[in-house]
């Protein structure tokens, strides 16, 4: 299920994909006149997948916080961590980054390990990882 | 220093029937006590303001432990510390505004009254005039109760006209930037598809690049509407109330909100949209003036009222005036709730907005 919303809230994004990352999406309405990411999305979520809009996701990362970990991102890193947020395999970051899906797996080994979060090797799994620790 | 005039050897009046007529007749209450404190005489109206029928119940009492032994807030009013009993030591003639004088039945009445030293059999006395103010003070304050409530109307008359006035400024301001955005981005979006369209046959990759062109323009719209309408109403103040929306306006702030606790509960929506308004007009300061790390929001539902507080850590220095400034448009809001508008800001140690506003009772809440 992919809901198209004219509201950029990352609230109702989050509730939509609840505990479990696997088939839900969460677009801005324009994004259908977007095929190259629209379609990405539905296949995404068609494959049992999860799809957040990028805005939603630059949202959540862009808030301001306290100095912590995050800020230890490299620029790249936070490209990657972007990408899981938004429900990507490592196989669309590589491709959306233009870099092998091997270098792709070294900056999420690098990500989790500077947020001290548990490695998972499901896409849902991570996904949910990270979305918790951005709204932390 | 006057001579205190004498009085005949004896206490008694009925010797002097003239002056007996006059002090029976006088309206004004009259009351001797002598040398030693003890009352002598008093005369009917002065009988009839402390609630006693006859004089032969309060010949040779002391007076002061009679009718004025204590204070009005109860306490003990010491005979040693009482005015009134003054002339007999010294001579002089007291005078005071405002004394409680306590009736035979226990309450008490404010006067005010005259002492003057009068020689009497066993030295010298003190003859007090006393006249019952209770009236008089309780016209006086009606009277101030009518100018503050009158000053009060009059006040919120100016807040109700400064609301509309901030209300019309506040459409004439999304008035321009509709105009200035996403209409003009509109009108070149419209340009170039006509262009495009012109150039599909002789221009086909001017008209990709125009048509491209077009796309970006139609997206900034859309986005100008979306941020346009999220800052004249959240949708989430509506869909999922205070807290929710105050942690997606959080989300938006270039500083971190710590701590933001705010009740999931909700709350009347003109409630909900005046808190709303406090925490986002307050944050605004912060960014724009306060050069703050880090700030804080906190509301709290205490009975029949609720507390909203930000506070910040930034070089502090804000002030609620003048007029019509942001906060100015707050206190307005707040007090047009019936609540207060608070705002602790000393130079270089952060600032602390506070507002009070008393809760609707819970028979008269409009249907949501």
């Amino acid at each position: 299920m992919i809901v198209l919303s004219q509201y950029l809230e990352a609230r109702y994004a989050l509730e939509l994909v609840g505990d479990r990352a696997q088939g839900v999406g969460y677009l801005l309405k324009e994004r259908v006149g977007d095929p190259g990411l629209f379609i990405d999305a539905v296949r995404r979520v068609a494959g049992g997948g999860s799809a957040l809009d990028p805005d939603v996701v630059q949202r959540m990362v862009g808030r301001g916080r306290e100095p912590g970990p995050l800020d230890g991102l490299t620029p790249r890193e936070r490209d990657v961590l972007v990408l899981i947020a938004e429900g990507r395999s490592n196989q669309g970051i590589a491709d959306q980054l233009f870099v092998t899906v091997g270098a792709v797996e070294q900056h999420v080994t690098a990500i989790f390990g500077k947020l001290s979060l548990h490695a998972d090797p499901g896409d849902h799994r991570r996904v949910l990882a990270v979305l918790r620790y951005l709204r932390g | 220093m006057t001579r205190a005039p004498s009085i005949p050897t004896e206490w008694s009046v009925e010797a002097q029937p003239f002056l007996k007529a006059i002090l029976d007749c006088v309206a004004q209450p009259v009351w001797v006590v002598d040398h030693d404190g003890l009352i002598r005489f008093a005369n009917p109206a002065a009988l009839v303001a402390l609630g006693y029928d006859d004089l032969a119940e309060l010949e040779g009492k002391p007076s002061h432990e009679t009718i004025h032994y204590k204070h009005p807030d109860g306490s003990h009013y010491p005979a040693d510390q009482c005015p009134l009993l003054r002339p007999r030591a010294t001579g002089e003639t007291v005078h005071g505004e405002e004394d409680w004088f306590f009736r035979r039945d226990g309450t008490m009445f404010p006067v005010s009254y005259w002492s003057a030293p009068i020689d009497a059999p066993n030295g010298r006395g003190a003859v007090l005039a006393f006249t019952n103010i209770e009236e008089q003070r309780r016209a006086e304050r009606a009277e101030r109760e009518r100018d503050i409530a009158q000053a009060r109307a009059s006040e919120a008359r100016a807040a109700q006209r400064r609301i509309v006035e901030a209300g019309d400024l506040a459409r004439r301001q999304v008035t321009r930037d509709l105009h200035d955005g996403a209409q003009q981005k509109l009108v070149s979006l419209v340009v170039n598809l006509e262009l495009a369209r012109e150039l599909t046959a002789s221009g086909p990759d001017q008209a990709a690049n125009l048509l491209e062109r077009a796309a970006g323009q139609a997206r900034a719209a859309i986005n100008e509407l979306r941020e346009l309408a999220a800052g004249i109403h959240p949708t989430l103040l509506t869909t999922r109330g205070l807290r929710a929306a105050v942690e997606a306006l959080a989300d938006q702030l270039p500083l971190p909100i710590k701590p933001l606790e705010v009740p999931e509960k909700r709350l009347p929506t003109v409630i909900e949209g005046s808190v709303y308004f406090v925490i986002s007009e307050a944050l605004t300061n912060v960014v724009k003036h306060a050069k703050a790390h880090v700030a804080g929001v906190r509301v709290v539902v205490h009975g029949s009222s609720l507390t909203v507080e930000v506070r910040d850590d930034g070089i502090g220095g804000a002030e609620l005036q003048p007029a019509g400034h942001g906060l100015a448009g707050l206190a307005d809001r707040v007090g047009a709730l019936g609540g207060t508008l608070q705002l602790d800001s000393p130079r270089s140690s952060g600032t602390i907005l506070r507002a009070e506003i008393p809760l609707p009772a819970v028979g008269d809440q409009p249907a949501r």
